[in-house]
């Protein structure tokens, strides 16, 4: 019976049903979008081998840089050799889009080109010297049509490709371009290199007695911890986000549940009346508060999925750019994440409508108005305290714990929330006390009184402009930090790169002899077996002040000089928990104690941080000539003119060389910080819009509540335009009550972001700034949305006569 | 009112609430109108408090047809001209006794020169300017409605079953109190009621039956 009545008064409110719905639903999107990004990050790392020879397969790779291709030919070669499959990896761009260029032996990789795979492939792929094959869907994408050829943008020069596309390729081979091998080095410019070789999995007994010098094995175990460690920071970071929308979520939830349960606020007194018992009520709410979430949940879910989408096209690229593999547009979640995501969003509106639950049991029976509810519990504003107390322990006990940090992080803000109502209360009675006797005082008042249905709102609208603009405090923090690092960092006058062939030593060599030039410095980046990464520099002294130093020995740059010491980055120290003085044991330069590190600097460039080692230590221990570019310092610190053509004529194979300014370089940097940072923008538009339904539902109750008072100024003669200016001056009002609540939150925010969660996630420390003007910009937009918000409660009071309303009550 | 016509769409059926209605109400006078439940008295206290529009016919407040008038003008002249009574009282329960009372002078823009004091004084409620009507009973509630519907000094009071909540001694204080300060005020008052304690305390009683006014008998009252 009581169910029915639930049904009746549900189906007959379709505007609040669809914003209660719209409140869940977006928490749960949110969440899902995020969950399933996450995910992908972690998969999109494991898709490609997955696909060449099965998810617990192995990889062969060099203990630093390429594989020799005769290795592979020798390992292939020994008898009882498993199936090997050749791969080459590089990036390359089609109609402005990002694309791997994956190149494989087909005849040797029969997972995927051989029985139950894609049959006659391997044949036509070897056919034409610059074929490649690519999935229909992903032709379909690019938009291309039948017997045209592939325009594909390859290490800086144009090329144009035969292509064929394949029906039934693996999830993992989306967005690829699939090549046999030697076309794959001719297109890269990379001859007689692999990236790595694949085998079987049952094929490490094997590989371990017959493995080549300079070849290490890596396990499916390995590369799936080593793709949990690259895409840890970034996972870590927006679990946190997702976190912070699952609070915000939560308090909309609460937020619309309060709202439906005012609505019936008689309507309980009159069942209570009639003998119907409290628990009843709330079992009522409850299983309005399940059935609403289990539907808002299903829509949220399938938003999240539409959304992690969105936001996918969003990170792409800087993810392919920080990680060095792009993954996959395809999301391809795990099956056992939406029930989990569902079963989340169930357990938050249970506990959204805890307190609603219990308000409702607690209707006394018979009594039709609504008395006068206090500001706020005392319990509440404690337990708020008593969170905001945990949350600061677990934030300063266990500096180096990650998860602690965002545990601290949550809990701060959900306690700070549940103040936010109490605080609220003590600036609505100064704003009354301000208002004189007008409209302001009027709408003050009726704020105040209206404040247990309001507090959920303003809490949700609160944490969302506090995450908001810390977020963008942090960000804007860590730009300035990120340029002035990259300002520093690029101490040349220009960096000089080839397009075809290699610099080596005689190459840079020539350059130095150059008279215009007054020094040249090197570097070349090589990752390891185990997964570290080595950066060999030859740095002349001007180079040296581009060093952030956070420790160094005095003689930091002659020791490195000598040899057998090294520098490393701060996210490496940190990472390995080293410090100055300790030893860093590299395999391709034994020495018993290892390598003494003798200066730790400040890097943004990769999370995973680097050990620096000088030139000629690492051309002798690794047998690799090559440099990936020079710096050049020139004697008049400009670049003189025609010094290309000069270059190109004294120096042999620099025809295609390339000089790139400081101030480029520092362009495009701050580009890719710009891009790896939309994912958080797009969420932190997500939060203020899931906000404003949380106001606007909120606000809505208010003025449902508040009906008979409306009504009555309408029939005392307050003019519709009065009316509506009170209540979106209410709304206003309350979004400048979230803004100056959200204001220390923000801040306390930012400094927690920047100094605790960025170095226990990312490894690096960040200088700190408050760069009030992104808290500053998010003011009007949070007036602008208490405004909006204020528009539909405003135009339904408003366009009412008050005698229907005066009837009801008559 | 004259030939003043009101009807309404139940359904798909239109019933006719009001047919050709003729009333009038000279200033100092007091009017009780009764009738059975759905008789159409709210619908009449509405029409003559301008929150409603006839279908047909013609109303005349202080000289002024109004029935044509656009939603402002008859916000503005219930503002002015128009003090009213509920039975519910719809008292604001977020404005204290004061501000309940002053609000007809704040939106007509009228300064307070101690009227809602004194107002206040009169129907006893003096001692609870401070308070909230939450704070109050059902009587001195009423007493804070009949205050503020005269405060702004209106040609017109309308009443709609002002002592539908009370009890018969409370009801009765405040029918007193009532009738005395809209002797004093010199107001035309329309009381919409089937009480006969109420319509007691009216110079002049009507019948509203089947859309109709007729004269209604004397009743002693207690």
């Amino acid at each position: 019976m009581l169910w029915r009545s639930s049904r009746q008064f549900l189906t007959g409110h379709p505007a609040q049903l669809l914003l209660a719905l719209a409140g869940i639903a977006a928490g749960v999107a949110v969440m899902t979008g995020v969950a399933l990004l996450r995910g992908a990050l972690l998969e999109s790392l494991e898709r490609v081998d997955a696909a060449l020879v099965g998810g617990e397969g192995v990889r062969v790779v060099a203990l630093a840089g390429p594989v020799p291709e005769d290795r592979f030919v020798e390992l292939k070669r020994t008898p009882g050799a498993p199936e090997l499959v050749p791969v080459l990896i590089g990036r390359v761009s089609v109609a402005g889009q990002a694309l791997e260029l994956t190149g494989i032996d087909p005849f040797l990789s029969r997972q995927l080109f051989g029985d139950g795979g894609v049959a006659g492939l391997p044949a036509t792929l070897t056919a034409g010297p610059e074929t490649v094959a690519l999935s229909v869907a992903t032709a379909d994408r690019l938009n291309l049509e039948k017997d045209t050829r592939l325009e594909a943008r390859i290490r800086g020069r144009n090329r144009e490709l035969d292509w064929i596309g394949v029906e039934g390729l693996p999830a993992g081979m989306e967005d690829r371009l699939v090549a046999d091998i030697s076309t794959a080095q001719v297109l890269l410019d990379r001859p007689g290199e692999l990236s790595h070789i694949l085998a079987p999995a049952g094929s490490e007994a094997w590989l371990g007695d017959h493995l080549p010098d300079g070849l290490a094995l890596v396990t499916a175990d390995q590369r799936r911890a080593d793709a949990d460690r690259l895409t840890g920071g970034m996972r870590a970071n927006l679990a946190a986000l997702s976190g912070l929308a699952l609070a915000v979520g939560m308090f909309v939830v609460f937020s619309v549940l309060s709202f439906l349960f005012v609505q019936r606020r008689r309507s309980f007194a009159v069942l209570r009346g009639v003998g119907v018992r409290p628990g009843q009520l709330s079992w009522l709410m409850v299983r309005e508060a399940l059935f609403l979430g289990a539907i808002g949940t299903l829509v949220g879910l399938g938003l999240g999925s539409w959304l992690a989408q969105g936001l996918m096209e969003l990170v792409r690229e800087p993810v392919g750019d920080l990680y060095q593999s792009l993954p996959a547009r395809t999301l391809t979640p795990a099956l056992w994440l939406f029930p989990v995501i569902g079963l989340f969003g169930l357990v938050a509106c249970l506990l959204a409508v805890a307190p609603v639950a219990r308000e409702a049991a607690r209707v006394p029976a018979g009594r039709m108005l609504a008395p006068n509810p206090p500001v706020m519990a005392v319990g509440r504003r404690l337990m708020g305290a008593a969170i905001l107390i945990l949350a600061a322990l677990l934030l300063l006990i266990y500096p180096g714990a990650l998860w602690l940090a965002l545990a601290g992080l949550f809990l701060l803000m959900a306690g700070y929330a549940l103040l936010v109502p109490w605080l609220a209360s003590g600036l609505l009675a100064l704003a009354a006390r301000a208002s004189g006797a007008g409209l302001g005082m009027r709408g003050v008042a009726m704020l105040r009184s209206g404040q247990a249905r309001i507090g959920p709102a303003l809490s949700a609208l609160t944490l969302a402009v506090a995450v908001t603009a810390g977020i963008g405090m942090m960000i804007s923090s860590f730009r300035v930090s990120v340029d002035d690092w990259v300002t520093r960092l690029l101490q040349a006058d220009a960096y000089l790169t080839i397009d075809e062939g290699q610099i080596d030593g005689e190459f840079a060599r020539a350059v130095a002899g150059l008279p215009e030039l007054e020094g040249v410095s090197s570097a070349r980046r090589t990752t390891l077996a185990d997964g570290r990464v080595l950066v060999a520099y030859d740095l002349p002294t001007r180079a040296w002040a581009g060093f952030d130093w956070l420790e160094a020995a005095d003689d930091v740059q002659a020791r490195f000089e000598e040899g057998r010491a090294v520098l490393v980055t701060e996210p490496f120290a940190r990472r390995y928990g080293l410090a100055l003085g300790d030893r860093v044991d590299l395999e391709a330069l034994p020495d018993p104690d290892g390598l003494e590190i003798v200066g730790i600097f400040r890097d943004y460039s990769t999370d995973q941080g680097f050990i620096a080692l000088a030139g000629p230590d690492y051309r002798e221990a690794f047998d690799d000539p090559v440099r990936d570019n020079l710096g050049l310092y020139f004697e008049g610190r400009e670049i003189p003119d025609n010094f290309v053509g000069r270059l190109a004529e004294s120096v042999p194979g620099a025809g295609t060389a390339r000089l790139t300014k400081p101030a480029d370089i520092r362009s495009r940097t701050l580009a890719v910080f710009d891009q790896t940072f939309r994912i958080t923008r797009a969420l932190q538009i997500l939060l203020g819009l899931i906000a404003l339904v949380a106001l606007v539902s909120s606000l809505l109750a208010l003025a449902l509540e508040r009906a008979r008072d409306y009504a009555t100024l309408r029939a005392l003669g307050l003019t519709r335009l009065r009316l509506a200016g009170l209540v979106t001056g209410q709304t206003l009002g309350l979004a400048a009550v979230s803004v100056i609540l959200a204001i220390p939150a923000a801040l306390v925010l930012h400094g927690l972001l920047t100094g605790v969660i960025q170095p226990r996630s990312f490894g690096w420390s960040l200088p700190m700034s408050w760069p009030l003007a992104s808290l500053m910009v998010v003011v009007p937009w949070a007036l602008a949305a208490g405004f909006l918000a204020g528009l539909y409660p405003a135009w339904k009071i408003a366009r009412r006569d008050p005698a229907p309303w005066l009837k009801e009550r008559l | 009112m004259r030939r003043v016509a009101r009807s309404y769409l139940s359904g798909n059926r239109r019933v006719r609430v009001l047919e050709d209605l003729d009333l009038d109400l000279p200033a100092g006078q007091r009017l009780a109108i009764m009738g059975r439940s759905g008789s159409g008295k709210t619908t009449l206290l509405h029409l003559a408090g301008v929150m409603d529009t006839p279908d047909s016919g013609e109303i005349r407040i202080a000289g002024r047809a109004v029935q044509d008038l656009g939603e402002p003008f008859r916000t503005r002249l219930r503002a002015r001209e128009i003090g009213l009574v509920f039975q519910d009282f719809n008292l604001m329960d977020s404005l204290s006794v004061a501000d309940n009372i002053g609000l007809p002078l704040w939106l007509n823009g009228i300064r307070d020169s101690g009227r809602v004091g004194r107002l206040a004084e009169q129907l006893a409620v003096g001692d609870l300017l401070a308070r909230y009507p939450w704070q109050l009973s059902g009587g001195e509630k009423q007493r804070v409605a009949i205050a503020r519907a005269l405060v702004h000094r209106p040609r017109l009071v309308l009443a709609d079953e002002p002592t539908g909540a009370l009890d018969e001694e409370t009801a009765a204080d405040v029918l007193a109190l009532l009738a005395q300060a809209t002797d004093e005020a010199g107001v035309a008052v329309l009381v919409v009621t089937h009480s006969e304690q109420a319509a007691g305390i009216c110079n002049r009683r009507l019948l509203l039956a089947t859309g109709r006014l007729q004269e209604a008998p004397a009743v002693a009252v207690k």
